[in-house]
């Protein structure tokens, strides 16, 4: 019963975990990765029929090895890094300064609620029509398409990130008669950072699924693009190599981008 | 409140979505393009399609994909959730995996979905519920984690039943983070339901907006987005008001 007892999420990283608790770690993961691979290669064995639809882990690792020298692949993840990573800048400059004008009054923030509410709960996707009709399958519908949808969260966050500063800061300020720009550099745009990290997050990882379901089902160049494609060619092991490429893509990214909020902002009293 | 107070109210909150609409209607009905076809008749074509025969055509099955999709993978979700919680070893070698699956943007499995299962609606269901499933499981796991020791304890101490335990304790005690699973697992479902509607589909909202872009319809493609914005909204906005409803007994200040 002392599975009960186990302390929560908190009660984790109060000190740091011994060498021989890592090192146990890390064998029991790699144990339990090797059953689960073992489990699948003995079901591949005990039923020929499941190859039809599901590769090999050889025919896997060497579609990844294929992959890894295939230009055609690169061109892939550098137009999906391009897409994205435009689409994620404009995302967040756009986003912050929608969310600077809101904050400027409560007044502002009322009036705009509705049309943002209704704008950002448009599902990602449902645009892609749109976007083909006006654009064709081109980078630019792709970077307009993630905007639409990434700019959202951006725009929520920074917006309650700016709302929530503590006024005490602000007030102790001017009664100091700080200037103007000493505050936002000092007090506005630290208090904002949390938030704007959460934003970049979030923003990330809607840019990624954008870019992705664009290049997939609007058949503009990219990763999305060749999942499709290999399927279409049958080419089964290159299609799950890819998959498993963006899989890990969007949780290095993620797992990226929690380190550095970790790291740039232990000082805020909670990471969210 | 006043009705005075109500009505400037109201008309704070509405005026620019107002101002918005009629900068639209005015805008596409002066420049006669083909691409932006005048509102009114996006509008026509809107009542025309949705409340007559689209209506069952596209958006019931469209709707029953999302809504079978989101039961499955609360169901899902909520079970496998309170059954990893319980046993911490379990726990830590799964979860890898899921965070792996959930990082993985679900339209990227559209092929796929397609080679296994074929176009039918199970496989659309199957790949909603899919997406769907890990923020419901992780939040699950997290909520129920997060639980006091003590809580558990003293249920155990009263010999509380396994059932009243789950029910009585890990459920409700997770519930607040478990909602936020639900509001993450809904807005994926929507995006896997229109997403997988565009890929080799012959029914559903998103087919039907696609078409009508193939047929160079604007109107009607128009009228199709409008409606997916609706639905968005109306699911989104409906579900904030269960959630505070739901969550009403939590102090407000760390909501």
């Amino acid at each position: 019963m002392s599975a009960l007892a186990e302390p929560g999420p908190e009660g984790r990283a109060v000190r740091p975990a011994p060498l021989s608790a890592w090192l146990r770690g890390v064998l029991i993961h790699g144990a339990f990765f090797l059953a689960v691979i073992g489990t699948y290669s003995l079901a591949l064995v005990l039923d020929p029929g499941l190859r039809r639809f599901l590769p090999t882990i050889g025919e896997l690792l060497q579609a990844l090895a294929g992959l890894a020298v295939d230009p055609q692949f690169w061109s892939g993840v550098g137009a999906t890094a391009k897409a994205a990573g435009l689409g994620l800048a404009i995302s967040m400059v756009g986003g912050s300064l929608v969310a600077l004008l809101l904050a400027t009054s409560t007044r502002v923030y009322d009036s705009a609620r509705f049309l943002i509410d209704f704008l950002r709960t448009i599902p990602p996707l449902a645009l892609i029509p749109v976007g083909l009709l006006l654009l064709g399958p081109t980078t630019r519908m792709e970077v307009t398409l993630i905007v639409a949808s990434a700019v959202w969260p951006v725009v929520l966050q920074v917006y309650y990130g700016i709302v929530h500063l503590d006024p005490k800061y602000l007030e102790t300020a001017r009664s100091y008669r700080v200037g103007r720009l000493l505050q936002i550099v000092f007090i506005v745009a630290p208090g904002v950072a949390p938030s704007f990290g959460t934003a970049f997050r979030l923003a990330a990882s809607m840019t990624l699924l954008l870019a992705v379901g664009t290049e997939l089902l609007a058949g503009s160049d990219g990763l999305g693009f060749l999942i499709g494609w290999y399927q279409q060619a049958r080419r089964l092991p290159e299609m799950y190599a890819t998959i498993i490429v963006v899989g890990v893509l969007g949780i290095a990214l993620n797992a990226a981008i929690r380190s550095a909020e970790r790291r740039l902002f232990a000082w805020a009293e909670e990471t969210r | 409140m006043n009705a005075g107070n109500v009505m400037r109210r109201l008309f704070v909150s509405a005026w620019m979505a107002l101002v918005f609409i009629t900068v639209i209607w005015i805008a596409t009905t002066q420049i006669r393009s083909p691409f932006f076809p005048p509102l009114p008749i996006v509008l026509t074509s809107f009542s025309n399609t949705w409340f007559g025969a689209g209506f069952m055509e596209h958006v019931v099955p469209s709707m029953i994909n999302l809504g079978a999709g989101l039961a499955a993978a609360l169901a899902l979700g909520l079970g496998l959730g309170v059954a990893l919680a319980s046993f911490p070893l379990a726990n830590a070698l799964v979860n890898p995996y899921a965070q792996f699956l959930r990082a993985l943007p679900g339209v990227a499995l559209l092929p796929l979905m397609l080679m296994l299962m074929g176009t039918n609606d199970g496989s659309k269901i199957t790949l909603i519920a899919f997406g769907a499933l890990w923020p419901i499981l992780l939040n699950t796991i997290d909520g129920i984690r997060s639980i006091a020791p003590e809580q558990r304890d003293s249920a155990r101490a009263y010999r509380v039943t396994p059932f009243n335990v789950v029910f009585r304790v890990l459920l409700p005690g997770a519930f607040p983070r478990i909602t936020v699973g639900i509001r993450l697992s809904i807005s994926i479902a929507l995006v896997l339901m229109v997403g997988s509607e565009y890929y080799g589909a012959t029914h559903g909202i998103g087919f039907y907006v696609l078409q009508a872009k193939q047929t160079f319809k604007t109107a009607d493609m128009w009228s199709g987005v409008l409606l997916l914005g609706l639905i968005g909204y109306v699911l989104t906005t409906a579900y904030s008001a269960i959630e505070r409803r739901i969550l009403r007994w939590r102090p407000t200040d760390d909501r």
